[in-house]
């Protein structure tokens, strides 16, 4: 064999626990998902798409490898919410450096795409992991460190947040970044501590904002750990060390994380109030079941997925009673539990943990910060079996099952049979393991396997099961259905807009079941559903009967035919050829297996308005038709176009009735709690022959809609059914005099209760038209567009205003004719300026607010790091220099020598380090049979 | 230090077995005689604690067995339930115990005490068979051992099932399985082991998935337990072999038994129960309440045991041993490590209903909740008779210190979270004596002087003794006193739990319902009623199945020797049952039971049918009863595949049935109108619905039309799955109501109502419920065409079956069939039925799905029906194969010794010479 094979091999040899930490979780993972037919793996029915990752994250995956292979701006998207901060939309959801694999991945296998990224992170945490713990147990390489690596891997927060592949990469980086802070404070080393955190928060500033919180109390806690000797000096060399540099690594973020700050004032995800009372709301028995072996996978709500493996959990109370760990080791752990416990169940610390907000769903999002805690206090006790009893080693697990028992007798907690039987399982094991532990009689290289095996069994059922779980309670996404028709739907939207004489036009598609859906085609639309979605934005939307959630999403459900032309919303694709098109939309005829739908009426992205139109406020409290109308009415049309008609109500049940009229509606309070029926007509003396009707419901629950057009002779009745959403428009078809419209409210759920209002309109058709006439003739004509500029041209026929459908963003510039022009916020939703009679040329170009300030923090701190490394090596050079002089004179220092040896030994590249390694550890790194230590053999501390 | 040294015991050693053997037998017979007298049961007086299972099941059962004996008739079957049904397996479910043929030396007005008698000797004999393992196994002959055995065979499983004695062999049979195991393994007797198995099928076929499972999985333990005591073993190899050899020859010898009786529960509603683990995969019993189940007596904490708890407790003291049998390191690790796994798997069986499922056999428990709960009983005592075997409880103290500790812990934590927290002071301050002396008496063995040692271990056997006598007489108290009272009525609502104050006892005593007479099951109420019953039950004169009211017994057909309809068991066939609900005779809704309601008269006239609701029979009733024909027929229209249950309305099911036997339909439904509803709503199919549940719910209807024609039979009936109360007016032109007929719980029961009086009357119905879930029920009312009636009768007259002669498993009889076409009995359909015409063997087939059916040619035919039970052939077969198999194996297993014993005497023999 070649010297250099030779080489290859032995430091394969040396990294082998570190290559099996990676490929372990990823095997584990892998099979998992072949077992659960996800695609590719079996029949491939499946995708991991799941809650947001469905929503949100796939689809603005897709939104950021479109820009990437067209060259397109990242500081600005039109296919999200009629055009929106991407910059923001990347930082919160798409950031990650790994998201770069998209590019290879074509729509339809985004959800492939995502699910090796999930492979390929939880294989990336458990590599780092085992970096991290080689380091605090003096190198000591071996099957245990793989498994305890794994679990950090595979913890509950991994497990059951495996789809959301946002706040993933804190997970894949704190023990990076603990890593670099233990180079920081021990060797004096900055670099990957401030790189790695870096790239945390770039990857996501919001998990990375969790990791810095961390850091602050676990600094200390790692500085009393690693620290031989504390005194003042190194006290606040540590400290002075830890704030500069990681104001550096959050100065190297600033060009992302700041910016999206800035951004974010707007959004709903900054909103909420601080908790006044001190509560807990978490019940410490009930918490411990959380780290019980394949516990429930909290996704909506419940308590935080904790768990790190029992075996773990079971060393804690251990890790306490260890006399060969530091006392104040012990006590600087305990009270970073104690910390994180009060995290999970206070109130107050929840808000101040999720950036000072209350998470909308996905609970403690910090948890795997517990779990890292944990792992390492587990690894450290692991280290010190040999120092405890047979009786002492057994006594937790007799706990553990003592505590099963009473779980399920006296908890409160969600944990069912699954988990508790599964844990019992293992318990019964990890006692006989203890024992043999405790006995010492088999060998160490038997415990280690038998160990091992057990916790890779208890990490295969463990993983399993909650994954399993989550598959079960949220579903995953069927595989079909997801990106379907892509190059179709590309092909109708450009060859529609080539056709488009203004040269901007919108589109949609049905059945919009994924908010983010014109992201995943990549076209422009008006749906939109992000954290970093301007509120006001939202708010003006709601109010125009858009199906929304009123923080942060909208989608095109709700969509009339007025507001489908306001907005330019031009073309709708069905991709299932039964979804109920807004009547107003007409089919086009194509051969791709879709349905095509055109607003021939749709306008172009702006147009010249009535200047009462920059005075517009919208009456929050009013019903939707109504605001339309004033909304409308500002642009300058004098009619109303939806006008109230009256109601007929034949038949109500389980509801009572409050009376009302139609121009406020009619008002019902639930009576019964599981189902109420209201049935209706229009009064036939209030609508005419061919009348387009809506109707609005306001209600906490969403009706089913039966809408039936009877005609008796000759017998004939034709019935549409919507399952409405909640607040939103529902577009009830034309009334035929011949026939007689009989709409039914169906009302299911478990808790029905407050009110409902029921308003039905009737679209003014001649005042449609004026709002045409008025609008259409003044039309912008959009010359070019990119990501970040739109040109264009306009004649006006008398001064007014530009309306242009694009939301309010301060970061937009606009110049009339060469000459900049202020953009006026029409009620903090839309841009509008003022533009006088005659030909304009209109310039608009975007550029994230105050970005140049942010990338230049970041520059600095680059700056500031590297010259900071340079002085560094400087002293480092030296410091060398001057002991290499010393020695000549005087006898080598010993502390010195093994510090420096230490150091050095760090350094797996270096060869000639091995010298210097004591023969302990350099027998273990040889890879011998006898190196192998036991299992519970007390670590050697240095003091002895 | 060893307490059992043999110079500590050395004064009694040559008696001590046999005084030991003979105790374990006697104690729990004289703690049961005291517990007996404070009751003032039998042999003290001759009352008889019966209730349940006991009184509508088991004594049917076991009477008509004897009867069956005596008389010589056939075992294969019985007409005297269900309509008729495979006796043989219902002997398998309930009466295949040695101990039953007891009975047969006791008188039929007697049998009730010959249970008691039995059920002691049962418990006794349990005793004696755990104290034999003990012995012969372990090698424990102490006051202790004793003790063990009593708590053993007075368990709290002993008890709860004492109601089904049936269950109540595994018991015995368990220790005596482990012990011949345990030969097998050391190479001794292998066929004991064999034969042991095959009682076990034989006499509890119910338990037969569950122990199988236990023997094999306690298999491994008491092999590891032979080698650890240094026992000389063969191969384990050829220990494995003959264990299997032997098991399947144990199983195959009970498939005489167990074959039918599997094969008839195909038929039940058991028998179509199907698992889904997903749904299923809950536990129903908390491991907590287990332990505490386990850990203290019944009597000492809970207010009353049942079947629907699992009883695992048999001492105090056996859960201090198996503590400390887990602290003891006498015993091996792997040993402990494997018994404390088997009771947790056990534990895993009984808590959750997927496993549940299949250790009953592939259904859920049928009578009885957690029958395997013995299992668990038995491993504690197991266990703790090996922790006597290593001759020292405790090795030192902190191991005593730790097990009350323990206890202690447990008893407080019990107090603030347990659910049955309320029980007496009284119990609490026994149960803390209790753990007192046995502590301290197992801190004396540890430190006492070794002639002492005998004083403590019978200190500690006599409070066992006492413990068990305890705990046997408080759910005594509490438990049938609860019933009892319930049954009488003399505490209207006792579901909220039955204080026994003062009064209530003094109450109880006064009426004297805790004592259940023997009488009430064997009241002669009315001599010529019972005589007209059995005389009309001859087929010699096509006698008749009877329904009778107010029956002691569900299963009266049974106790009485009476061709009956009624049948309690869920051995009853789910079809047949089923088919009779769909036309409105029986009660029951899950087709588990029939429990027969009036009909009309096709289904008497079809079923063969007569009910006497009288204590004396009225003239009335005997003219009813003599009207009857047959219960076979020839059908006048052909096709009896055709689906007659196309309505939930049992009137037109009786159409669509009338219409096959006699091409009418008799009944006409009466136009109604809804006058009046609370809590109701109607759909458009005339199904009503209650609006809202647990609520009482009113429906008033009324006849469109005013009744003109005198005497028409109306019948009505309300299909509904919760209590139904219909009260029957006529309203008369000016409005004047007059009530004629008013009935409650009548769900699903046929009301006829025929009044003289109706002339230009309107008829009203009003239906009471309540409503429990929010199922459709529907009010159906009728008249009935007298001429059509008449038409029937004459036409079913004409085609009956005409019986010959029966006994008690053939009938034999002509029958003239106008056409090619069908003959249905109402009996129900069984494949061990063989049907001759003509002497020719012809195909029988499930006429209208339930009932058996065969088609003949033209003419008039000779028909002879012959039954074997099902199963019955093929399980002789495989038990007569295994027997073969068991002597062969005898025989070779011997002639390898004899050669080898005649080759050591030649070797001899050539030495001498």
């Amino acid at each position: 064999m070649r010297p250099s094979n030779k080489r290859f091999m032995r430091k394969l040899s040396e990294r082998q626990f570190h290559i099996y930490s990676f490929f372990i979780p990823v095997f584990i993972m892998t099979a998992i998902f072949a077992i659960l037919q996800v695609h590719p793996f079996g029949s491939g029915e499946n995708m991991i798409l799941t809650v947001d990752c469905y929503h949100q994250y796939a689809p603005f995956l897709m939104e950021l490898r479109n820009k990437i292979l067209h060259g397109d701006s990242l500081f600005f998207s039109w296919n999200v919410g009629m055009g929106t901060n991407f910059w923001a939309v990347f930082a919160n959801y798409s950031a990650s450096p790994l998201n770069l694999l998209a590019v290879f991945f074509p729509a339809k296998y985004i959800g492939d795409c995502v699910a090796l990224l999930a492979i390929i992170r939880c294989g990336l945490t458990g590599l780092f992991m085992s970096f991290l713990l080689t380091k605090l147990d003096k190198n000591r390489k071996d099957l245990l460190l793989t498994a305890f690596s794994s679990f950090y891997a595979l913890c509950g927060w991994t497990i059951s947040y495996f789809w959301n592949i946002m706040w993933h990469d804190a997970v894949v980086l704190l023990p990076l970044i603990v890593l670099g802070l233990i180079k920081l404070m021990k060797e004096k080393k900055p670099l990957l501590y401030c790189l790695s955190l870096a790239i945390c928060l770039i990857s996501n500033f919001y998990s990375g904002y969790f990791v810095c919180l961390f850091l602050i109390f676990y600094a200390p806690i790692l500085y009393v750990s690693i620290t031989e000797k504390i005194t003042l000096k190194n006290f606040w060399s540590a400290v002075w060390r830890f704030g500069a540099y990681s104001l550096i690594a959050g100065g190297l973020s600033a060009f992302l994380t700041l910016s999206t700050y800035i951004t974010l004032q707007k959004s709903s995800a900054t909103g909420g109030t601080f908790p006044k009372q001190f509560s807990v709301t978490n019940d410490l028995f009930d918490f411990i079941s959380r780290f019980l072996v394949a516990p429930n996978p909290n996704i909506r709500d419940g308590m935080a997925n904790v768990y790190s493996g029992i075996f773990v959990a079971m060393l804690i109370p251990l890790f306490f009673l260890c006399k060969k760990i530091r006392l104040r080791e012990r006590i600087a752990y305990g009270v970073g539990l104690a910390i994180m416990y009060v995290s999970l169940s206070s109130r107050m610390m929840t808000y101040i943990w999720h950036g000072f907000h209350f998470p909308n769903q996905i609970p403690y999002r910090q948890a795997f910060l517990i779990s890292f805690m944990i792992v390492i206090m587990g690894y450290k006790t692991l280290r010190n079996l040999g120092t405890f009893t047979k009786k002492e080693l057994i006594a937790p697990c007799l706990c553990m099952i003592a505590y099963l028992i009473l779980y399920e007798k006296v908890g409160e907690g969600q944990e069912g049979y699954l988990a508790i039987c599964i844990s019992f399982v293992f318990l019964i094991l990890y006692t006989a393991i203890m024992r043999v532990i405790g006995e010492r009689k088999k060998s160490a290289m038997f415990q280690q396997i038998l160990l091992f095996c057990v916790l890779c069994a208890e990490l295969v059922a463990s993983t399993f099961a909650t994954v399993s779980l989550v598959a079960a309670h949220e579903s995953f996404t069927g595989w079909d259905f997801y990106g379907s028709h892509y190059d179709d739907i590309q092909t109708l939207k450009d060859e529609s807009e080539l056709k488009n004489e203004y040269g901007f036009e919108r589109s949609e598609i049905y059945p919009a079941y994924i908010c983010n859906e014109p992201a995943l085609y990549n076209m422009k639309g008006i749906s939109i559903f992000t954290s970093t979605a301007r509120e006001s934005f939202v708010k003006f939307i709601k109010n125009l009967g858009f199906h929304n959630n009123g923080i942060n999403s909208m989608r095109n459900f709700g969509m009339t035919q007025v507001t489908g032309t306001l907005f330019g919303v031009r073309n709708m694709f069905d991709l299932y050829a039964s979804s109920p098109i807004p009547n107003g939309f007409e089919e086009v005829e194509n051969d791709l297996g879709i349905r095509h739908f055109v607003n021939k009426d749709s306008l172009s992205l702006g147009y010249m308005v009535d200047e009462a139109i920059l005075e517009y406020t919208m009456n929050q409290t009013s019903v939707p038709f109504l605001s339309i109308n004033a909304f409308v009415k500002s642009m300058g049309i004098e009619k109303d176009i939806y006008e109230p008609i009256e109601l007929n109500f034949d038949m109500t049940e389980g509801v009572k009735e409050g009376g009302g009229v139609p121009r406020t509606g009619y008002k019902y309070s639930f009576e019964n709690k599981s189902a109420a029926t209201i049935v209706f007509t229009p009064d036939t003396e209030a609508v005419n022959d061919g009348d387009h009707l809506y109707l609005y419901l306001v209600s906490a629950d969403a009706a089913k809609v039966t809408i039936s057009d009877q005609q008796t002779v000759p017998f004939e009745t034709k019935e549409t059914k919507i399952n409405a959403k909640t607040y939103q428009i529902v577009d009830l078809g034309y009334y035929e005099e011949s026939f007689s419209k009989v709409i039914t409210l169906d009302f299911n759920d478990d808790d029905l209760n407050g009110n409902l209002w029921v308003q039905c309109v009737r679209q003014e058709e001649s005042a449609y038209q004026e709002m045409l006439e008025k609008l259409s003739d003044e039309q912008l004509f959009v010359n070019s567009y990119d990501s970040t500029h739109v040109e264009g041209t306009i004649t006006a026929k008398e001064d007014g205003a530009l309306f242009l459908t694009i939301p309010y963003d301060e970061s937009w510039v606009a110049t009339v004719d060469g000459v900049e022009a202020e953009i006026l916020p029409v009620d903090d939703a839309f841009m509008a300026i003022r533009v006088s009679a005659g030909q304009h040329s209109i310039k608009l170009e975007y550029f994230p607010a105050k970005f140049g300030m942010c990338v230049k923090i970041s520059v600095a701190s680059l700056i500031v790091l590297i010259v900071f490394t340079i002085i560094r090596r400087i002293m480092e050079s030296l410091a060398i220099k001057k002991r290499l002089e010393e020695s000549e004179d005087s006898e080598f220092d010993v502390d010195e020598e093994e510090e420096n040896s230490e150091s050095v030994e760090d350094n797996a590249n270096e060869p000639n380090s091995e010298v210097e390694k004591d023969p302990q550890e350099q027998s273990t790194e040889e890879g011998s049979e006898s190196e192998t230590e036991e299992a519970g053999k007390p670590e050697e501390a240095e003091e002895s | 230090m060893n307490v059992f040294r043999k110079d500590n015991l050395i004064s009694w050693k040559e008696t001590r077995t046999k005084i030991c053997l003979l105790a374990s037998f006697l104690l729990p017979v004289v703690v049961l005689l005291l517990v007996a007298y404070k009751f003032k049961l039998y042999p003290f007086t001759s009352n008889c604690l019966i209730t349940e299972s006991m009184q509508e099941t088991y004594l049917p059962v076991v009477t008509e067995l004897r009867r069956k004996l005596f008389a010589r008739e056939s075992l294969f079957y019985t007409w005297n339930v269900g309509g008729g049904a495979n006796f043989w397996a219902w002997i398998g479910a309930y009466a295949m115990s040695p101990f039953t043929l007891i009975y047969l030396l006791f008188p039929v007005s007697r049998i009730a005490q010959a249970t008691e008698i039995i059920f002691v000797l049962k418990a006794a004999t349990a005793s004696l068979c755990l104290f034999l393992m003990l012995w012969k196994k372990e090698n424990v002959v102490s006051p202790i051992s004793v003790g063990l055995s009593t708590a053993y065979g007075l368990s709290a499983y002993v008890l709860t099932y004492s109601q089904q004695p049936w269950i109540l062999d595994t018991v015995i049979l368990l220790p005596l399985l482990i012990l011949t195991l345990h030969q097998l393994i050391l190479g001794k007797r292998n066929w004991a082991f064999a034969i042991t198995c095959a009682l076990v099928g034989i006499t509890c076929c119910q338990a037969g998935i569950y122990m199988l499972f236990f023997v094999v999985a306690i298999f491994p333990l008491l092999y590891l337990q032979a080698r650890f005591d240094g026992k000389e073993l063969p191969k384990l190899s050829e220990i494995i072999k003959y264990f299997f050899i032997y098991l399947c020859i144990g199983v195959a010898l009970s498939a005489i038994v167990w074959v039918p009786y599997i094969r008839a529960l195909g038929q039940t509603v058991p028998g179509h129960q199907t698992l889904d683990i997903f749904e299923d995969l809950k536990a129903d019993i908390k491991t907590w309440d287990f332990i505490e189940r386990a850990a203290f007596s019944p009597s000492l904490i809970f207010p009353s045991d049942s079947v629907q708890d699992p009883s695992v407790y048999c001492g105090i003291f056996t859960i201090i041993l198996a503590i400390l049998y887990g602290l003891s390191s006498k015993i091996r690790f792997t040993e402990k490590l494997y018994s404390y796994c088997a009771i947790v798997v056990i534990y895993g069986t009984i808590a959750f209903r997927p496993t549940r499922f299949i250790m009953n056999g592939f259904h859920y428990s049928i009578e009885g909740e957690f029958p395997q709960t013995i299992l668990i009983s038995f491993l504690l005592v197991f266990i703790a008779g090996r922790l006597l075997s290593r001759g020292i409880l405790i090795e030192n103290r902190n191991q005593l210190w730790f097990a009350a500790g323990l206890l202690a812990t447990f008893m407080t934590l019990r107090a603030a979270i347990s659910d049955t927290a309320s029980y007496a002071s009284f119990a609490v301050y026994m149960a803390i004596a209790l753990l007192i002396i046995y502590f301290a008496s197992t801190y004396k063995l540890h430190t006492s002087k070794s002639n002492e040692t005998p004083f403590w271990m019978a200190v500690i056997a006599l409070a066992m003794v006492v413990e068990s006598g305890l705990s046997f007489y408080g759910p005594i108290k509490e438990k049938y006193w609860h019933q009892v009272a319930q049954r009488n009525m003399l505490f209207a609502d006792t579901s909220e739990g039955f204080e026994l104050t003062p009064e209530t006892i003094e109450e109880v005593k006064n009426n004297r319902v805790y004592q259940i007479d023997n009488s009430v099951l064997y009241k002669e109420s009315d001599p010529s009623k019972t005589e007209l019953l059995r005389s009309k039950s001859t087929f010699g004169q096509n006698g008749s199945f009877m329904l009778v009211e107010d029956q002691t017994s569900d299963n009266y057909g049974l106790l009485y020797g009476i061709p009956s309809l009624s049948s309690d068991s869920y051995l009853t066939p789910k079809r047949y049952s089923e088919v009779l609900r769909m036309l409105g005779i029986n009660k029951n809704t899950d087709g588990t039971k029939i429990i027969p309601r009036s009909g009309t008269r096709i289904t008497d006239l079809f079923l063969n049918l007569w009910t006497s609701k009288a204590e004396n029979i009225t003239a009335a009733e005997k003219e009813l009863a003599e009207s009857l024909y047959s219960n076979g027929y020839f059908l006048t229209t052909p096709n009896v595949f055709e689906d007659i249950f196309v309505s939930d309305d049992p009137f037109v099911v009786q159409n669509n049935l009338a219409y096959q036997l006699a091409s009418v339909k008799p009944f006409t439904k009466m136009r109604m109108e809804t006058i009046d509803t609370d809590n109701i709503s109607q759909s458009d199919d005339g199904s009503f619905r209650a609006v809202e549940k647990d609520k009482r719910a009113v429906i008033e209807l009324e006849s469109e039309d005013f009744l003109s024609s005198i005497n028409i039979p109306i019948y009505i009936c309300c299909t509904s799955s919760c209590a139904v109360g219909i009260d029957v007016e006529l309203e008369d032109i000016e409005g004047n109501v007059k009530v004629i007929d008013r009935k409650s719980n009548v769900s699903g029961a046929i009301i006829n109502v025929t009044n003289g009086e109706t002339i230009n009357r309107r008829l009203r119905v009003v239906v009471n419920i309540s409503m429990t879930d929010d199922k459709d029920f529907k009010v159906s009312v009728v008249t009935a065409d007298r001429e059509k009636l008449s038409w029937m009768e004459e036409m079913m007259k004409n085609n009956a079956f005409s019986i010959t002669s029966h006994k008690s498993d053939s009938m034999e009889g002509t029958i003239n069939a106008t056409s090619s076409g069908e003959v249905v009995w109402g009996i129900p359909f069984d494949s061990g039925w063989s049907v001759s015409v003509d002497g020719k063997r012809t195909y029988t087939f499930a006429a209208y799905k339930a009932f058996l059916g065969i088609h003949i040619p033209t003419g008039t035919h000779e028909i002879k029906l012959t039954y074997t039970t099902p199963g019955f052939v093929l399980g002789a077969c495989v038990s007569t194969g295994a027997l073969l198999m068991m002597s062969f194996l005898a025989v070779m297993s011997k002639l390898p010794k004899k050669k080898k014993e005649e080759e050591t005497k030649e070797e001899k023999e050539d030495e001498k010479a």
